[in-house]
């Protein structure tokens, strides 16, 4: 006597924007017939706030833990009262609108290392008291619709980088002499367009083992008093391999991954904020890198 | 037995001819006489051999034809090439034809590139379970391999240390892994093993194995790019045609899920850290993105081809842009802009090659930096390959143009000039010349692009009028002729001669010749005896070869001297001979140039000694053939006759050549006597020469068959040209071979001896020789050799022969006529001695022939000797037989052979011949076999016994005499040859024949009369044995 629940979104992609409506089936699948006392299916939206364990100290005495944000909450039911499935599989399809609640806004999904942005759609049956109650959960994917999002404008950028400009970390090390010109095509970029620039070696007199281009997340936790900031790594991708040719521009390409990456966003709790790390890696392993912090947009 | 005479019939043939005529249709030739039936048969059967198509013949010889018969294994042989050039062009599609020319290009690559160095593979999926095992001991063998062979490779670790075979076959695992985790859905490890795949490319060293790896790996990658694309098509319920979207698709018929399967796969490998994994791979899975809406190919391309910029390691990068260019050529798309910012791209980047920290790689690794280069070219072939495929001039030109900016471009020539459209490039080449031979060039170096243009602008030779070949003469010629070393001027020789000899005129070729020559003194060394050989080739291949001045001057001779003795320059010859003989279809009459060919041809002929096979004089013999075939001085038959005794002197070790002239030699006669149709006294000198020159020239062949057709025919054609001398000689020539004649052929000698019958009809005898002197002996030889080998029926057919022959020298007026020569009907012009003693031949023949039936007849008349046989022999006998038995089988087997047979005759005072004693074994053994056991003994003894009259019986004589009459016995048997217990006049002279006494008519007559005591006309036992005891 097995009973097993699933949800079945319409959309393959489980991309779903505010005010759309949301479709898909309830599976249930049972080998007898089973008896229950209602199905009921949860939206739920929540950002989950995190602080990291080295300002976890400074906090303790203030919060255990950030309380989570409730974006969306909403609960219906799709099978009133108590009922019988019959042997076999049950599909029940449901409809609903997203919408957040009251005022909130719906913040685009995001997965991270202290903040988590993410929806659930829950489907939990209600049996006896014999029977332990069933329950699935399944995510989608929500992103902020065209009306409201702000659109990316090109903000274009050049830099230089030459030994001059470099912050020395350790005065031991003997900088080489180079000069790395490039320029990046906008620091305001869409979240579903490439990030996109060039590097050129003007000149080097240092072997260069790889050139990278590292995108990093700026997380910030907390209100105006008390705060934590952290910049992770999102990813690294490689540009240059071994002693690239001089003089040449190097293309800087990066596509920003999903749900790892979404709009720049800031409220009164949290703020999400994205950078790129542009580094070359000389032949010795020490490296030069330039900062750039963009600006991410849905559009 | 009694004798029959032969009474000839007069016929007049005239009217018989027209009787026939009456009864035949117009058409039909008149049958030969004395042709018989089989002799026809055998000429249907020559003709059927289909002659082979070679070196045009002006007739061919009936003999040599066995000889030109293709045998089996060459007709596979052109049967295969015809087969080879029939491979139906299959894949007419882009992309079919593209994935073609990789597939030749990867096989080229693989078999090129390989490396005896140690090789080492990174992967994770290669160890696990059992495999880990599989590889420890893999890696035991290999170290104590390697402690066996070398160890100056401390750079390679041990445990890594890999064959090139090992490292191919870890390929294969990888790939079979790849395989097995595709299919049990583990994607993302099927993802990790390509992206370790395409890491391994990073890898460079040993550089020689590079292109190798690069082919194996990117098979991988193909096959992981399908498997991604089947399967999103599968789940798109896309119906794919021949393993292609169908012409009608377009991204909107995908379903969603595909899609987003799709969009998966690229994000996840855009997040691929490394720089290479992440182009390699996007490059494997791009057909995929045409599931994708949007999906600008071109600009995609251009993308990965910017995106390779960023590969310092210009091998790997120019490898990147190869498989670029591949990806891209098999994806449907319009726009080929990719194409030329890939070459641009490659034009950046292309000053790397000698950037420092390459030459500090190669110092490392202990490379030369032109073996290095040569890596390279695979890949830049087939980059400039593809870009040649999109066909834009402007382009192309732009693309050559900008290939003179860069510093040390001669990598970029080789492959812009093997890869390029010709007509493209011979327009170029002037100017790229000019350049080559003014500039020094430190990679590649300028001899091995200079040969490589030779080689382009030799094989568009038609067309090679673009490249200016008159300015390019004067840029070409001083660059090769100040070269010092005869290697690399032999190989810019080689590679330029077609196109030289077309553009220049015949006494620039002797300079070309002369400096060649020049440059090997004295010898060519062993290898460059290929390029010598081509260079040859080119000679003789060009279109319009003036073999008059290449064969009159002495510049050709000295080419073939600079040659290293033995078989190379024969070789050479060959290849001169054979083309001339194609090529050249006038007939040759010039002095020199004879002198020349013969003494090149001579080159052939001295390479043959004792080791040279069969198959090797039948091809330097039809050249040769073919050669005289060719030469004609028209009416200047001296010389003819002259050059023919050279060439007998030049080819004495070639049967077919010496046939073929004795052949041509008699064709002269004959064509003499076609123009003066009554020789004069310098004619009938000549011809008589032509046929003291066959008769001389006609021992020195082996074949006795191939001598008796040349006799037979010399002595022919010596006939039509009233040399009755020379025929006579020749006749006795062909007469004395009959014995030599091989038994299997039986066919043949009937028919070529009707033939022989039928030409001494018109030769007269000669006065001091007696009547019929040749038929006499012909027969007597006939006979010999039918009874040596058994070959009885050959000989009563010839005897019927012979008896329609007499019964022709009887008539009046004979058949047929030579003109201008006395037949014997005129020579013996109512001599009736002459047509009594032809009929007494006749009769002779006659009886022989009736005996021989009558023998045929008693084969079966055993049964009076098995009744004799049922007599049991006392004990005493036995025993005494048994002595003899013993006496007789010398080496003790129990039996007896026909050697042993021989040796107790020869004991006994007779000679026979071996084959002679072996018939009699044959006869006695039951088993049909050689050998003689007791029992068989016993019963040829009884068998004898039985055909002595009673006297035996009575057995009171003494032993002694009992054992000689045995002997006798046996002796009897011997002359006895139809056992009927007579020896009568014929088997008398037959056996005195074989024991070589011959004796006259009067002789055996004698000797019979002397033993015959009883008047019958022939021996009985007792006469025989009175007569020798």
């Amino acid at each position: 006597m097995s009973v097993s629940l699933d949800i079945r979104l319409k959309k393959p992609s489980k991309i779903y924007r505010e005010g759309e409506s949301v479709s898909g089936i309830v599976v249930i699948s049972c080998s007898t017939e089973t008896r229950h006392e209602g199905v009921n299916l949860t939206i739920d939206g929540i950002v989950n706030l995190e602080l990291s364990s080295k300002c976890i100290g400074q906090y303790e005495s203030f919060y255990n833990s950030v309380k989570p944000i409730q974006l969306v909450l909403n609960t219906f039911a799709i099978c009133k009262g108590s009922g019988k499935f019959p042997h076999g599989t049950t599909e029940i399809p449901f409809v609903f609108t997203l919408q957040g609640s009251q005022t909130k806004v719906l913040y685009e999904t995001y997965h991270g290392v202290f903040i988590n942005i993410q929806y659930f759609i829950k489907v939990d049956m209600k049996r006896g008291l014999l029977a332990k109650d069933l329950e699935k959960s399944c995510e989608f994917i929500v992103e902020s619709s065209a009306k409201m999002a702000e659109k990316a404008t090109a903000k274009p950028i050049d830099f230089v980088i030459v030994p001059e400009s470099v912050h020395k970390l350790k005065s031991k090390y003997n900088v080489p002499n180079f000069k790395i010109t490039g320029k990046i095509d906008s620091l305001v970029c869409s979240i579903s367009n490439p990030f996109t620039g060039e590097i050129t070696i003007e000149s080097c007199d240092e072997k260069i083992k790889s050139i990278e281009v590292q995108l990093v997340r700026v997380e910030t936790c907390g209100c105006a008093d008390g705060y934590s900031k952290d910049a992770t790594e999102i990813q690294n991708i490689q540009i240059g391999d071994g002693d690239v040719v001089r003089k040449i521009p190097i293309p800087i390409y990066m596509i920003f991954p999903r749900l790892f990456t979404c709009p720049t966003l800031s409220t009164a709790n949290f703020k999400l904020e994205f950078e790129v790390n542009i580094s070359v890696v000389f032949e010795d392993n020490h490296l030069v890198s330039e900062n750039f912090p963009i600006y991410i947009t849905r559009f | 037995m009694v004798s029959y005479k032969w009474i000839a019939k007069r016929r007049n043939y005239r009217e018989e001819e027209v009787a026939y005529r009456s009864l035949r249709t117009p058409n039909d030739k008149l049958p030969h006489p004395l042709q018989s039936v089989i002799s026809r048969e055998t000429n249907a059967k020559v003709k059927s051999i289909a002659p082979r198509k070679k070196i045009s013949s002006a007739y061919s010889d009936p003999l040599s034809q066995a000889l030109e018969g293709s045998d089996p294994l060459s007709q596979f042989v052109s049967k295969d090439e015809v087969e080879g050039h029939d491979i139906p062009a299959t894949n007419v599609n882009q992309k079919g034809a593209a994935a073609q020319e990789w597939l030749k290009h990867r096989t080229a690559i693989l078999s090129k590139f390989t490396t005896s160095e140690k090789l080492s593979i990174k992967s994770s999926f290669l160890q696990g379970g059992e495999k880990l095992v599989v590889k420890q001991e893999i890696n035991d063998k290999i170290k104590h391999r390697l402690q066996q062979l070398d160890e100056f490779e401390e750079h390679v670790s041990e445990h890594k240390g890999l064959s090139r075979d090992d490292y191919v076959s870890r390929i294969t695992q990888i790939s079979q892994e790849l395989h097995q985790a595709w299919a049990l859905d583990q994607r993302v490890k099927a993802l990790k093993i390509v992206i370790q795949c395409s890491k391994l490319l990073l890898e460079t060293h040993p550089f020689a194995f590079y292109p190798s790896k690069f082919a194996l790996i990117t098979d991988i990658l193909d096959k992981f790019g399908r498997m991604v694309f089947e399967r999103i098509a599968e789940k798109g319920e896309i119906r794919l045609v021949d393993h292609q979207l169908p012409k009608y698709f377009k991204p909107e018929h995908v379903s969603e899920s595909a899609r987003e399967t799709c969009r998966n796969w690229m994000y996840k490998i855009a997040s691929v850290r490394e720089l290479l994994p992440r182009i390699y791979v996007e490059m494997a899975v791009l057909e995929s993105y045409s599931f994708l809406e949007n999906t600008d190919f071109s600009a995609t391309l251009i993308r990965l081809s910017r995106t390779i910029r960023g590969v310092g390691n210009p091998l790997v990068a120019a490898y990147a842009r190869a498989y670029l260019m591949r990806v891209g050529r098999e994806i449907r798309l319009e726009d080929r802009s990719f194409v030329v910012e890939n070459v641009r791209d490659l034009y950046l980047s292309y000053n790397q090659l000698y950037s420092n920290s390459v030459r500090s790689e190669l110092t490392i690794f202990r490379t030369d930096l032109a073996d290095y280069l040569s890596l390279f070219t695979p890949a830049y072939d087939w980059i400039f390959q593809t870009l040649a495929h999109t066909g834009q001039h402007n382009e192309l030109d732009s693309i050559w143009r900008q290939s003179f900016n860069q510093a040390e471009p001669g990598l970029l020539w080789l492959s812009l000039l093997s890869q390029f459209p010709s007509d493209f490039v011979l327009s170029k080449c002037l100017e790229l010349a000019l350049h080559i031979t003014t500039t020094p060039s430190t990679g590649v170096p300028s001899q091995q692009l200079m040969v490589l243009m030779g080689q382009v602008l030799s094989r568009n030779l038609a067309s090679s009028c673009d490249s200016n070949p008159g300015k390019m003469l004067n840029v070409v010629w001083p660059y090769f002729s100040r070269k010092e070393d005869a290697d690399s001027y032999l190989q810019c020789m080689d590679a330029w001669m077609p196109y030289l000899l077309r553009h220049w005129r015949v006494k620039e070729m002797h300079r070309i010749i002369n400096d060649i020559v020049q440059h090997c003194r004295p010898k060519a060394q062993a290898h460059h005896v290929a390029n010598l050989t081509s260079i040859i080739h080119a000679l003789v291949r060009t279109e319009q070869v003036d073999y008059q001045s290449l064969f009159t001057t002495d510049s050709l001779m000295g080419l073939l001297d600079i040659y290293p003795e033995g078989h190379s320059r024969a070789e050479a010859a060959k290849i001169l001979l054979q083309q001339f003989l194609v090529d050249h279809d006038r007939p040759l009459n010039h002095p020199l140039m004879v002198d020349h060919l013969l003494s090149i041809a001579r080159i052939l002929h001295d390479t043959l000694n004792a080791t040279s096979v069969e198959d090797e004089k039948r091809q330097i013999s039809e050249i040769a053939i073919a050669l005289i075939d060719r030469v004609d001085f028209g009416r200047d038959f001296q010389q003819m006759l002259s050059f023919y005794g050279d060439a007998r002197a030049a080819f004495t070790n070639l049967d077919p050549v010496l046939a073929h002239l004795v052949q041509a030699i008699n064709r002269l006669s004959s064509r003499t006597r076609q123009l003066i149709q009554e020789h004069n006294e310098r004619t009938g000198h000549f011809v008589r020469a032509c046929g003291a020159f066959a008769y001389i020239t006609i021992p020195a062949i082996t074949c006795p068959m191939v001598r008796f057709r040349l006799y037979l025919l010399s002595s022919q054609v010596a006939l039509a040209n009233e040399c009755l001398g020379q025929a006579d000689a020749c006749l006795e020539g062909a007469i004395g071979l009959v014995t030599e004649f091989s038994p299997a052929e039986e066919q043949w000698i009937v028919s070529n001896l009707s033939n022989l019958l039928s030409t001494l009809l018109v030769q007269p005898d000669t006065p001091d020789q007696n009547r019929l002197h040749h038929l006499r002996r012909l027969l007597r030889n006939v006979r010999t050799f039918s009874i040596s080998h058994a070959l009885h029926r050959l000989r009563s057919t010839i005897y019927i022969q012979a008896i329609r022959l007499l019964s022709a020298y009887i008539q009046p007026d004979y058949i047929y006529h030579v003109p201008d020569v006395e037949s014997n009907d005129r020579l013996y012009l109512a001599d009736e001695d002459f047509h009594l003693e032809a009929a007494d031949y006749c009769s002779q023949l006659l009886t022989e022939l009736l005996n021989d039936l009558n023998q045929l007849g008693n084969e079966n008349q055993y049964g009076k000797q098995a009744s004799a046989m049922n007599r049991v022999p006392s004990q005493s006998e036995i025993d005494e037989l048994r002595t003899a038995f013993i006496l007789m089988d010398s080496d003790r087997d129990g039996r007896i052979t026909a050697l042993e047979v021989q040796s107790m005759l020869q004991q006994l005072g007779i000679n026979l011949r071996e084959d002679i004693v072996l018939n009699l074994v044959r006869q006695a053994s039951q088993s049909g076999s050689t050998l003689m056991n007791e029992t068989e003994f016993f019963q040829w003894v009884k068998r004898i016994q039985a055909l002595r009259p009673s006297q035996s019986d009575n057995a009171g004589g003494s032993n002694a005499d009992e054992e000689a009459g045995l002997d006798l016995v046996a002796a009897f048997r011997v002359f006895d040859r139809d056992k009927n217990g007579f020896i009568t006049k014929d088997e008398l002279r037959l056996a005195m024949e074989l024991i070589d006494e011959s004796m006259t008519e009067e002789g055996l007559n004698e000797l019979i009369k002397m033993a015959d005591v009883d008047k019958d006309g022939r021996i009985n036992y007792e006469e025989f044995a009175k007569m020798l005891l």
